[in-house]
């Protein structure tokens, strides 16, 4: 394993995966790459997002407005990472299952975590158990729930030792 | 009225925003300064201009549409805009044609120039009268042309809201969005303003995608491959949102042992020129595209699934560029019958059990006439299959034709007036709704989540892809 993605989100379920995340970083030494994705309401106009987590007012995204985001993500993990520096951030445009995609192929990462936001929940356009379960690398899911519920999908559960997650402590993802 | 409808007239008096503009000129974008996007130029006369444009622009189809209308009504029970707000008279087709009609008729049918108030002729008197007009044009009316069946006068309404579109779009009148695509569209030579280098390294990924899949290290996406039985032409929202598509259509021209290739430059078979009503970018997206195909020598064109990349590239696109069609389009829905036809390509129905139903593209179906094709494939790939009701040339638009995904300033009304697609989708108790135009994806997932169906999008690609036998992959198994 030699880098970690972690698909950020600011929810509850989203810390508990950047809990998991850092954490396995940490003890493993390795990189751990956030991706942020700027929800839209819209399909084409990517650049006109929801301006905050309340998601009542839109904005055009501006290079001001990009970099004010990127400082709020930084921000956002920076006081939970301490001393760890690395650590990568990168805001993403698009179809989430197919931007990470993306990054997978460029080797960006080789475990994804994610937070369980809800069972059933959309994600890049498919259900999010269907999408974890279908994807080229291992993933894990942390919630919905509770914070040391574990989700897994076939390639996680292969190498779950190394995920520092114990057996009985994580149940598989049907897609 | 419900309290939950939309006051028209916020919509009919949204103003011109120029920010894109601004934006393009301070860019120095060379579509702008080479004069093939126009910017709004409040110094200009307008109005002028745009009667000038009208008189240059009417044919016999278009004249018969804008003097054919008796207002007998009869278009208002085919619009979705129209039964959607049954109480609003401007949500009649005949009320949005009649705005380009009574200027028509004001400066050129002799009655409204001798007596104009007695054929309601008017004139637009300045540009805010010209902002009106592309509200109308832009946001109440997704072009689908279920009214033009249903008028027993043959009045093409959608023909009359394009060429007024167009001459909008000659002054640099029209919504934000329509001008970001046309720009796109001019500079990189397709409407999602895609990298050569992202649709390059795209196609690379998904070839690595079917290699895997398939562990078949000598499956190859060949580029620019010369003297192919077939090119293979994509929508710009494939390879930014959806790569999985192509993947699917290139591992089944595999299987099938076909012969194909997919050019690096005009690969776009979609085409903006056809919702912002712009004849010469129409014509450029499609040279583009046929010159490709001429170029690599290929036999044919095969367009993937999209309703109006289908009607721009198989029938509107040779008249805009005024190009001989010399080499024969297809559908991929038509690739696909062949293979299973001949038995090149092997399904296995069992393989999609859930109750699918099927949405007609308004551009592949009523503009089309690719009504059977869809569904002759869904009867040999899935085990459910429920019919929409009304459905084939006389289905619902899914509200996301004529550009309008583009337009967001547009997008409350466009979700009221969804009620009446969604209302369609619910009835048949499928679980999945399957279409074969990638607009029409898009626009159903908006409805979809916005009326909360339990409800997914799937493409036929998609559900071909699943039911695919692959003989040694499956014999493994």
């Amino acid at each position: 394993m030699e880098a970690i993605g972690l698909c950020s989100h600011y929810s509850r379920q989203g810390d508990w995966a950047f809990d998991y995340a850092f954490g396995l970083a940490s003890k493993k030494d390795i990189q751990l790459n956030i991706f942020h994705w700027l929800e839209s309401p819209f399909r084409f106009r990517r650049e006109i997002v929801y301006a905050d987590s309340k998601k009542q007012e839109v904005v055009r995204v501006t290079d001001e407005f990009q970099v004010k985001k990127e400082l709020e993500l930084r921000e956002y993990y920076e006081a939970k990472l301490g001393d760890f520096v690395k650590v990568g951030f990168r805001l993403c445009e698009g179809n989430e299952g197919a931007e990470l995609a993306r990054c997978l192929r460029r080797r960006e990462y080789d475990l994804l975590v994610m937070g369980y936001l809800d069972r059933g929940a959309d994600f890049g356009g498919q259900v999010i158990e269907r999408f974890a379960s279908n994807f080229r690398t291992p993933v894990v899911m942390v919630g919905p729930d509770k914070p040391n519920s574990f989700h897994l999908n076939k390639l996680a559960a292969d190498i779950a030792d190394q995920l520092g997650i114990k057996e009985g402590e994580w149940s598989l993802i049907e897609g | 009225m419900s309290d939950k409808t939309i006051n028209i007239s916020d919509v009919v008096n949204l103003p011109l925003d120029l920010k894109e503009q601004k934006k393009a000129l301070e860019q120095k974008s060379t579509a702008v300064l080479e004069g093939k996007v126009k910017v709004y130029d409040p110094n200009k006369d307008n109005v002028k201009n745009l009667l000038e444009m009208l008189k240059n622009r009417l044919s016999r189809q278009i004249v018969s549409s804008l003097v054919g209308c008796v207002h007998c009504g009869m278009c208002s029970d085919s619009c979705h805009y129209a039964l959607a707000r049954p109480h609003d008279p401007t949500m009649t087709p005949a009320y949005k044609a009649d705005q380009i009609r009574q200027i028509f008729k004001r400066y050129i049918d002799w009655t409204g120039r001798i007596f104009p108030w007695w054929v309601h002729a008017k004139t637009p008197k300045n540009d805010e009268d010209l902002n009106r007009l592309k509200n109308i044009v832009f946001g109440t009316c997704s072009g689908c042309r279920r009214c033009t069946l249903n008028c027993p006068m043959g009045v093409d309404t959608a023909t009359l809201v394009r060429l007024t579109r167009g001459l909008l779009t000659e002054l640099g009148i029209v919504p934000e969005g329509v001008f970001v695509v046309d720009k796109d569209s001019w500079e990189t030579g397709n409407q999602m303003g895609v990298s050569q280098e992202d649709y390059l390294e795209t196609l690379e990924w998904q070839q690595e995608e079917v290699q895997a899949e398939l562990d078949d290290p000598n499956f190859k996406i060949s580029i620019d491959k010369e003297d192919c039985d077939f090119m293979y032409t994509v929508n710009p929202r494939e390879i930014k949102y959806d790569p999985r598509s192509i993947g699917y259509a290139c591992k089944i021209f595999h299987i099938a042992g076909e012969s194909w290739t997919m050019p690096s430059f005009g690969w776009d078979q979609t085409n903006f020129g056809l919702f912002s009503g712009d004849d010469k970018l129409g014509g450029y997206i499609a040279k583009n595209l046929y010159e490709a195909a001429k170029r690599l020598r290929a036999k044919r064109i095969v367009i993937s699934e999209c309703g109006h990349g289908y009607r721009s590239t198989r029938w509107e696109g040779y008249n805009w560029a005024k190009y001989k069609q010399d080499i024969p389009s297809e559908s991929v829905l038509i690739t696909l019958i062949r293979y299973i036809n001949q038995g090149l390509i092997k399904v296995d129905p069992s393989r999609n059990p859930l109750p699918i139903t099927y949405h007609d593209s308004c551009n592949l179906a009523r503009s089309g006439d690719i009504t059977e094709e869809p569904r002759w494939i869904l009867e040999r790939i899935c085990t459910d299959f429920r019919e929409m009701y009304p459905n084939r040339s006389d289905n619902f638009c899914c509200t996301g034709g004529g550009g309008a995904l583009s337009m967001v300033e547009y997008k409350p009304l466009r979700m009221e007036v969804a009620k009446i697609k969604a209302d369609q989708l619910k009835a048949t108790g499928a679980k999945l709704v399957c279409t074969s135009c990638h607009n029409c994806v898009d626009g159903l997932s908006d409805l979809i989540k916005h009326y909360k169906l339990d409800m997914q999008v799937v493409q036929i690609l998609d559900l071909v892809a699943e039911a695919l036998v692959i003989p040694e992959k499956d014999e493994k198994k």
